[in-house]
């Protein structure tokens, strides 16, 4: 019956034309985005103002890395001394600031990969390096030789495991030692190449300040933008699933340390701090908000607030594996892990809705 | 989470056997009295919300159910008038739901150590539910494909090894028998989100399985220095070949094919791209879907915002379309297309034209599917 009277209605031109009205009303007003002279002062700031002395930055903690192993294998010792750890750290916290970037010169060439291979979760690395160490082979002392090995051995991993590995066997010191400068001399090349691709010209900066025409990676303004978004959403869902979460696991119960990143050096909380401090310098240098200027106190503050929340949430006074173990610290650390996603909600959505840019839904992370 | 998959809403007032039921006569825009079409897909509608809507040819809703977290894929049963939506990858819920009603009937979950790809297909009588899965508990992920009675108990009551990873789309054969399976190569594993953990390793293919024994009929694999070339997403044409769509996991510079179709013998032919719309695809194809009368192939790219077409016969290079974030697409009638897009629009495409349908708050996900 009611079928009936329904399909009635449908005929009468009256419900069409109300129709018509209702289904004008439910299309989304299209907010304009910001103009391509704006988008272009946020990529330029980000250029000029983070990426290019981010990996500059990374280049020159190689060098002191480099110059620190030199020094430290004239007398190998088993155990790092201050200058080493000093100098990794340094390279650690520089790398923070750009391991989360997914397109440059750094994404080309598997340079990414050869820095640092992580995860591991087949713990590739370590089977490869137990070989090489079980069968010191000298011709892969020569300059450039670790270069040409899996990227699992050649990066920061490697490295780590190496110097703070805590192998007390004095006899494979020595040669421990050398490849592990070889590995920081190899950090050193990939960090200086990703420098010169980005400044030379025709480069990558170039290629990011000239959208459309021919550039087909950039095809208008909005991509350098979209580009950056795409950064920060990212590095933190790379702190989120890739440094905390295989680490967490479901439960106290079933947490696995050492999945953590660059748990060997006891540098856990460090990374994860720097990767913070990253996330914020970028938003800051890069001036992105301005974007949206009614909204950017807001969305800075709401940034700034999350960021606090989670220095403190990793705050946890005790070193990582005990942390992990320990239910107090166990739940701070899962309070991080939820403040990642708060974030990510700013720039995915609050932000992106008020600045009428659209980092898109699919494209952002295909499947 | 897992026991709260699904809660519907209002918006009834649309749905409900009784619009099913006077839906045939209302007026198409072409005028005369056609046939409705009702499409389904996956949507956003907020930070972190999900949900299911059907959509009518001109873009308003016609039902909607809340999703607990992110769908992709829609597997249909016509005949029973009921669909499945899997969660998006890792997932770990599928609902099935009633069409006319978009009440749920029944949530499956995979079993402890799998989760769904996001997609699945119910067998010819419906009595069959398949769905990709990820066997994560072994040395190294598998692809397998969870059988699921659906026939009332929904009930997990077998499997079929996919031969590969990251087993991703799968389709029932016009004989109705044959499973086809798009092992996308990629190694994830859910403890570590989606990253991608083997990309030096892939190693794709698209599978044939008899869907009565679980046997591997046929195994299709491309070049080794294409290894890094993910097929993930399929499609028959008229003639009954399969067209499959890529995503390329190599250097970014490089400008691989990304659609092909797999001949009677077996074998990938890849098609090419005019070298001017190489670059449009930025190496990513979402969904391919062949028009009704199987002689279009229409092949998404979300990311190079873009919808290409390609002659089905020929296997040349038709037209492309601009669509950002355009991904979801379902064949209407004879060789038009309905497209859908993340910042909400719904887009007709015909003839290498892309004519606005509607705009919509909702932002739509990967895949449009067809009620």
């Amino acid at each position: 019956m009611i079928a009936i009277t329904k399909r009635l209605l449908l005929m009468s031109p009256l419900l069409l034309a109300a129709r018509r009205v209702l289904a004008q009303s439910t299309d989304a007003p299209v907010k304009p985005g910001p103009s391509p002279s704006a988008l272009d002062a946020v990529a330029k700031k980000a250029i000029s103002g983070y990426f290019i002395p981010s990996y500059e930055a990374l280049r020159d903690a190689t060098a002191k890395l480099v110059a620190a192993m030199q020094e430290s294998c004239k007398n190998p010792t088993t155990a790092p001394d201050d200058k080493v750890r000093a100098a990794f750290t340094a390279v650690l916290q520089a790398w923070a600031h750009v391991d989360f970037l997914r397109f440059g010169p750094m994404a080309e060439k598997a340079r990414l990969e050869r820095f640092s291979f992580l995860p591991d979760p087949h713990g590739t690395g370590a089977r490869q390096l137990r070989q090489i160490l079980a069968k010191p082979d000298p011709a892969l002392l020569e300059p450039g030789a670790i270069a040409k090995k899996s990227a699992a051995v050649q990066g920061m991993p490697a490295f780590e495991a190496l110097v703070f590995g805590a192998s007390d066997d004095a006899e494979s010191a020595t040669y421990r030692c050398q490849l592990a400068l070889r590995i920081a001399e190899n950090l050193h090349v990939i960090a200086g190449e990703a420098v010169t691709e980005w400044t030379r010209e025709g480069g990558w900066r170039d290629l990011m300040l000239s959208p459309g025409g021919a550039n087909i990676v950039y095809r208008d303004a909005s991509e350098p933008l979209v580009e950056i978004l795409k950064a920060v959403v990212t590095g933190l869902q790379q702190m989120r699933d890739q440094r905390l979460l295989p680490a967490l696991g479901k439960s106290i119960e079933t947490a696995k340390p050492g999945r953590g990143a660059f748990v060997k050096s006891g540098e856990s909380f460090v990374y994860l701090n720097a990767s913070a401090d990253a996330l914020e310098l970028l938003v800051e240098r890069s001036d992105v908000f301005s974007l949206t200027p009614d909204q950017a106190a807001t969305l800075l503050a709401a940034t700034e607030a999350a960021m606090t929340d989670f220095r403190q949430s990793i705050d946890v006074g005790k070193p990582w594996a005990e942390a992990l173990a320990d239910p107090a610290s166990y739940a701070k650390l899962q309070h991080a892990f939820d403040v990642l996603k708060t974030i990510e909600d700013i720039f995915n959505f609050r932000f992106a809705e008020a600045a009428g840019i659209s980092p898109g839904f699919n494209a952002l992370d295909g499947d | 989470m897992r026991s709260t998959a699904t809660e519907t809403t209002g918006i009834r007032a649309f749905a409900g056997r009784a619009l099913r039921a006077i839906l045939p006569f209302a007026q198409d825009d072409s005028g005369g009295a056609a046939e409705r079409q009702v499409f389904v897909s996956s949507v956003r509608v907020g930070p972190r919300q999900h949900e299911l809507v059907l959509i009518d040819e001109r873009g308003a809703i016609v039902g909607r159910m809340k999703l607990a977290g992110r769908g992709h894929d829609i597997a249909v049963d016509p005949a029973r008038e009921r669909l499945a939506v899997f969660a998006r990858r890792p997932g770990y819920f599928a609902v099935i739901v009633d069409i006319a009603s978009c009440e749920p009937l029944a949530t499956i979950t995979p079993p402890e150590g799998h989760h769904f790809f996001g997609h699945g297909i119910f067998s010819a009588d419906g009595r069959l539910l398949y769905a990709t899965e990820n066997h994560f508990n072994g040395e190294r992920s598998r692809g397998v494909i969870g059988v699921y009675d659906a026939s009332g108990s929904y009930e997990r009551i077998g499997e079929f090894e996919t031969h590969g990873m990251d087993a991703h789309e799968i389709l029932l054969a016009p004989d109705d028998r044959t499973l086809v399976i798009a092992n996308g190569g990629i190694e994830t594993h859910p403890d570590y989100g989606r990253q991608k953990l083997n990309l030096a390793e892939m190693r794709p293919s698209i599978v044939k399985i008899d869907s009565a024994t679980g046997d591997r009929l046929d195994e299709t694999v491309l070049d080794a220095s294409l290894n890094r070339l993910s097929m993930r997403h399929m499609t028959f044409d008229g003639a009954g070949s399969v067209w499959f769509g890529c995503q390329w996991e190599g250097e970014r510079g490089v400008r691989p094919p990304l659609v092909g179709r797999i001949g009677k013998d077996g074998k990938a032919k890849l098609m090419a791209f005019p070298d001017a719309v190489a670059p449009l695809a930025r190496n990513y194809i979402g969904s391919v879907v062949a028009s009704r009368d199987g002689g279009t192939i229409a092949t998404s790219s979300p990311i190079g915002g873009q919808v290409f077409f390609w002659d089905a016969t020929s296997g040349d290079f038709r037209d492309v379309v601009a669509l950002p974030d355009g991904c979801g697409v379902a064949a209407t009638k004879g060789d038009a297309f309905l497209a859908t897009a993340g910042d909400g629009r719904v887009m007709r495409a015909k003839d290498g034209k892309l004519d606005p349908v509607a705009r919509r708050s909702e932002q739509f996900d990967n895949h449009l599917g067809r009620v």
